[in-house]
């Protein structure tokens, strides 16, 4: 039984430029003490799903589809108790004019009534912050990009949710302290165990951490796979695309994957990569692929997917 | 590092000093002030400046220096009241126009007509109903200076309201209420208190021009726009009975602009990186 059961999520936005398919039928899982990494470029559609889990996005999106955690819909009150997340941005995500401790102490009195110093040092020494006694009391701009980024998770992981969803954590950090915090959210599961739903770009943090991969291109779930398995067996195009854009020792010319992730208006009987696939055909083009197994045998939703006869 | 900004701005300083001097000179008026200000003197009306009497005697012989002092007692009151008043009213107003869309046309068109009223007609129609004194200035200026509270208010809140830290308030369950007063109202108070020094001299004037229309502080409690008033008679034969009141004026809300400078660069996030 899975921690987080998603099941055709579909999320459409209303815009002055017309509606804006972001999520199209988006299924996946969460299994307890998971790491799920999922990938794609931007404008996939990640972070409007992990939004959408706690009712999150603005109300201009209308959001269709089943989301069960646990075997129920989710409610705002699971913001922070049950599901609890982290941004990009640490710089800017904390409030300026808040200590450390009083932000911690505040997630903890709203979800558990009460804080205390000893637990919140708790928590700064659980994300691995240095003489948490001292930091306690400092304001966000004392503070490193890194720090911030602890103290957030320090938050996020206050009440000891179920499942920490973590949106591009890394990305605004050096590649040094990124690693620190990976660290962190790996402990996280280890500690108190919590899932971790992350949301990436960075293949390099999902080779680090993921246990499995949810891939998503222009709103559709296109493969899905353990982390070894999606590394050495990438079976839809696009998969592929996303490895070889990944630098490697040795290969001098990063291969790029050509175009632009297309918005999608509405749903179409057509497969959302077609127009940057080098594999495309007629039915590509005219028949929408069902996500099913593949020649490596994990779900992939292509036509004509790699590993297969050629 | 906001301290020290207004340390190093010798025009701030300056400002700081003199508001400082006459908000103490305001509140120990019965030490400082050399004579009582009702002390009438028939053998000495209408004397010019002297060293005895400082800024010189109005026509009943009493001491213009000591009743320019108990005068900034109403001045320094009016600003800080009528202040409060007007934040205590704009501050709610103003965020819940930010934050909730709903609101805002109501509110906003609300404050564009009160900015429309004129300053003067909506005190001469307060004094009418509530008579004149000192708590009629404080109201009507009060009043007249909620309608910039709440747009300062509105638009902090429309700035701060985007911000990521609200938006991880919110994905953390903050309700409407902690948004609000505990993320939103603290990052606006530098906002808030550039406009209340701004606005604290806008009411010392206010408190003048409605004394001296006799619709605020009436005579015998002195009053810098009460002492204005008197003066008009003896303009020909005792100017500095007009000249002084005036300067104190002058020199009062001067000071707090200059404070009001200094202060709005000091917490100017903008200026920050300098």
């Amino acid at each position: 039984m899975s921690l987080l059961e998603v099941q055709d999520l579909t999320v459409r936005f209303r815009t002055e430029e017309g509606p804006v398919l972001a999520v199209d039928e988006a299924s996946f899982s969460v299994a307890t003490r998971e790491v799920v990494a999922l990938v794609g470029e931007s404008g996939c559609g990640k972070s409007v799903t992990a939004l959408a889990l706690t009712d999150l996005l603005p109300r201009n999106a209308s959001v269709a589809g089943a989301i069960q955690l646990n075997g129920v819909r989710p409610s705002p009150r699971a913001r922070g108790r049950d599901i609890a997340y982290i941004f990009q941005e640490p710089m800017t995500s904390l409030n300026p004019v808040l200590t450390v401790g009083r932000q911690i102490g505040e997630v903890l009195k709203r979800h558990q009534g009460a804080s205390s110093r000893a637990r919140i040092i708790e928590l700064l020494e659980l994300v691995g912050i240095p003489l948490p006694g001292r930091r306690i009391g400092e304001y966000p701009h004392q503070l490193s990009g890194g720090m911030r980024q602890r103290v957030m998770i320090a938050m996020a992981v206050a009440c000891r949710p179920k499942l920490l969803v973590a949106d591009e954590p890394t990305t605004a950090l050096d590649v040094t302290v990124q690693a620190g915090i990976l660290d962190v959210l790996r402990n996280l599961r280890d500690e108190i165990g919590t899932a971790l739903l992350l949301i990436t770009h960075d293949l390099g943090v999902v080779a680090d951490i993921a246990d499995r991969v949810v891939v998503m291109y222009a709103g559709r779930v296109i493969e899905q796979a353990g982390v070894h398995r999606l590394f050495a067996h990438p079976t839809h195009p696009y998969t592929r695309g996303l490895l070889d854009a990944v630098p490697t020792p040795g290969r001098p010319v990063l291969k790029e994957i050509p175009g632009r992730v297309p918005v999608m208006r509405a749903t179409s009987d057509a497969c959302t990569f077609a127009d940057r696939c080098w594999r495309v055909t007629e039915q590509c083009r005219s028949v929408r692929p069902v996500l099913e197994p593949g020649p490596a045998g994990h779900p992939a939703r292509c036509w004509h997917p790699l590993g297969g006869k050629e | 590092m906001t301290v020290r900004r207004i340390l190093r701005n010798p025009l701030a300083m300056l400002g700081l000093v003199v508001v400082f001097v006459a908000t103490v000179a305001a509140l120990l008026a019965e030490f400082v002030a050399p004579f009582p200000f009702d002390q009438v003197n028939f053998s000495e009306p209408l004397r010019p400046p002297s060293g005895t009497h400082i800024f010189g005697t109005d026509s009943i012989g009493r001491d213009q220096l000591s009743r320019a002092i108990f005068g900034l007692r109403a001045s320094v009151t009016v600003g800080l009241l009528s202040v409060a008043l007007s934040l205590a009213v704009g501050v709610p107003l103003g965020l819940l126009a930010g934050f909730y869309g709903f609101l805002d046309p109501l509110v906003s068109r609300l404050t564009d007509t009160a900015l429309a009223f004129p300053f003067l007609v909506l005190a001469v129609g307060l004094a009418a109903i509530l008579g004149p004194s000192l708590s009629t200035a404080v109201i009507a200026i009060g009043i007249a200076q909620i309608p910039a509270v709440v747009r300062v208010m509105r638009s902090e809140t429309l700035r701060l309201r985007g911000m990521d830290f609200v938006a991880a308030a919110v994905a953390g369950g903050a309700g409407d209420a902690t948004v609000l007063l505990r993320h939103i109202l603290p990052n606006a108070v530098s906002a808030l208190i550039v406009q209340a020094t701004v606005a604290i001299p806008g009411a010392i004037i206010g408190e003048a021009v409605l004394s001296f229309l006799g619709l605020g502080v009436r005579p015998p409690t002195p009053s810098l726009g009460v002492m204005l008033a008197d003066a008009q008679t003896f303009v020909r034969d005792g100017p500095w009975m007009a000249v002084f009141p005036g300067l104190t004026i002058v020199v009062l809300t001067l000071a707090l602009n200059l404070l009001g400078d200094g202060l709005r660069d000091a917490l100017d996030p903008r200026e920050s990186r300098r």
